[in-house]
């Protein structure tokens, strides 16, 4: 950044608009700062406890943006921990596969051996080490902890916050989700050639839909797109509403007729179960879902019944990593089945649809035509605060009054 | 997945919908997406529209059972309905059997839970 320029976005006082700064999406420069100050600091969604029911079960986590591998693993004690990937002796990568069940750990340089609770547990020709002190060699361990079975890490050595401080609010607004009736349902990865700014910009606001899915959402076209905006600290929460306006599409109508569980549903208000505080907060009878903006990089979408993840790893200034996994409420009756097929299907092509917009506002960013985003302090309030905490993080408490909304 | 002794591979009563069996009744997601993409609109529309006129009895007849100890006939017949459910966007929104404009169906990868 040019001197005495601040990355933060800033407000034009007689308009409701924000101009969000341009240059921290296409500067590799910017970016290592993000890393430092942001991704070495925060509270980072891995994984879900059920891909780890048993001890010894253990999965491995390549987070380029750490420079890292992590190895997370449920200890023979039944408790979950996490650890740097590496070997104490000279540093190699200890497990080489991603996933799996194990009663120890062996590198495959010399043999060291540590046990799934990280200690070291042999080291081969250990007497030609002189009195090693393996008890002082265990695995490095990370800060993990578990909030609605959601496993988080943080490096940093001394967190700043528990994982439940850090979540704040939205822990409180999504008490209750019965999270432990989902079952994973469908995943999907890609790797986008997009700053993971720009990237997530795209899934905080409605006003895409009318243009964005206006073939899968088509009801948009009788009316503005309604959402309920929220900031949540350093998190977001996005309420979405739906009219729908049309006749039911024939296998439409059949998920709405096989099950309770469609993407969309006729009348939100007469809930057949209790919701959280944070779903359908403002009870209305259009509710479809709730979105919850997890800083930096997790975006969590919570309906009726279903649980959708978007996992957004930043690789490089221009690269990111993208995992989106899809849970539904397990059930019996495969009628209901064909129905949660249904909704499956139009969520992936209408985040299909989501992706014809995002690498190629990535490639005009960075043609250095334009210096700042022109956007809405209402629509896309959620769009200037999240950039608006990473300059906070990047650049410390702004120092002057030019903050965004 | 293979046929019983008379040769049908769906439940009684299905005869009609027999012929897309083998093209269509797909055991994962990736399957039946890829088998989308690869599918004329022809191809699609005549899959879909013999599944519509069958959607009645096939719910009516999947309803008497549960997902746990669905029989092998029976499984196939859900399996075409789900077929049914991932070709509909594109028969019935799209018009092309890929969402258009989007990144290339080969970088989006869909993975088995």
């Amino acid at each position: 950044m040019p001197e005495g320029k601040t990355s933060r976005p800033s407000r034009q006082s007689s308009q409701s608009v924000n101009l969000i700064p341009i240059e921290p999406n296409i500067s590799a420069d910017y970016f290592e700062r993000e890393r430092e100050a942001i991704f070495k600091h925060v509270w980072l969604k891995v994984g879900r406890v059920e891909e780890l029911p048993r001890p010894g079960d253990y999965l491995v986590r390549d987070l380029a943006i750490l420079r890292s591998s992590f190895l997370i693993v449920r200890g023979e004690d039944g408790i979950l921990r996490a650890f740097h990937n590496i070997c104490r002796h000279r540093g190699n990568r200890l497990e080489k596969t991603c996933l799996g069940s194990a009663k120890s750990f062996f590198c495959g340089f010399h043999g060291w051996t540590y046990d799934t609770v990280g200690r070291l547990v042999h080291v081969p020709q250990e007497q030609d080490f002189g009195a090693l002190s393996k008890e002082q060699l265990g695995l490095v361990p990370v800060a993990l902890d578990v909030w609605e079975g959601f496993i988080f890490i943080n490096v940093d050595p001394t967190p700043q916050e528990s994982l439940r401080d850090y979540l704040g609010e939205v822990a409180a607004r999504v008490s209750g989700f019965p999270f432990e009736q989902m079952e994973l349902a469908g995943q999907w990865t890609a790797d986008i050639t997009s700053n993971w700014k720009t990237f997530q910009d795209a899934f905080v606001e409605a006003y895409h839909v009318q243009t964005v899915h206006r073939r899968s959402i088509p009801d948009y076209r009788k009316g503005p797109v309604k959402a309920g905006l929220r900031t949540l600290g350093r998190h977001g929460n996005l309420t979405f509403y739906l009219d729908l306006h049309h006749e039911p599409l024939p296998a439409e109508g059949w998920a709405f007729k096989a099950g309770a569980l469609a993407f969309l549903h006729s009348d939100a208000t007469t809930a057949s179960q209790q919701r959280p505080p944070g779903l359908n907060p403002d009870r209305q009878a259009n509710w479809i879902f709730d979105e919850f903006l997890i800083f930096p990089n997790f975006h969590l979408f919570l309906g009726d019944g279903w649980v959708l993840c978007h996992d957004f790893w930043p690789v490089s200034v221009d690269h990111t990593d993208w995992t989106v996994s899809y849970y539904l409420q397990k059930v019996d009756n495969p009628a209901i089945r064909i129905a949660q097929e249904y909704s499956k299907v139009t969520m992936r092509d209408t985040i299909r649809e989501d992706l014809s917009t995002i690498e190629s506002t990535h490639a005009a960013h960075r043609s250095g035509a334009l210096t700042h985003m022109v956007v809405s302090s209402e629509l896309e309030r959620l769009v200037t605060h999240h950039h608006n905490v990473i300059a906070t993080y990047v650049e410390g408490e702004a120092s002057d009054n030019r903050r965004g909304a | 997945m293979g046929a019983d002794a008379g040769g049908l591979q769906l439940p009684e009563g299905f005869a009609e919908l027999e012929r897309f069996v083998s093209d269509w009744a797909l055991g994962s997601e990736q399957e039946r997406n890829h088998k989308r993409l690869t599918s004329s609109m022809e191809e699609l529309q005549i899959f879909y529209d013999a599944m519509l006129l069958s959607m009645e009895a096939i719910v009516t007849h999947l309803t008497r059972f549960r997902l746990v100890d669905l029989p092998l006939p029976e499984q196939r017949l859900l399996a075409l309905t789900l077929s049914l459910m991932e070709v509909a966007p594109a028969v019935e929104v799209y018009g092309t059997p890929d969402v258009p404009n989007a990144i290339a169906a080969s970088r989006f990868l869909i993975r088995s839970p």
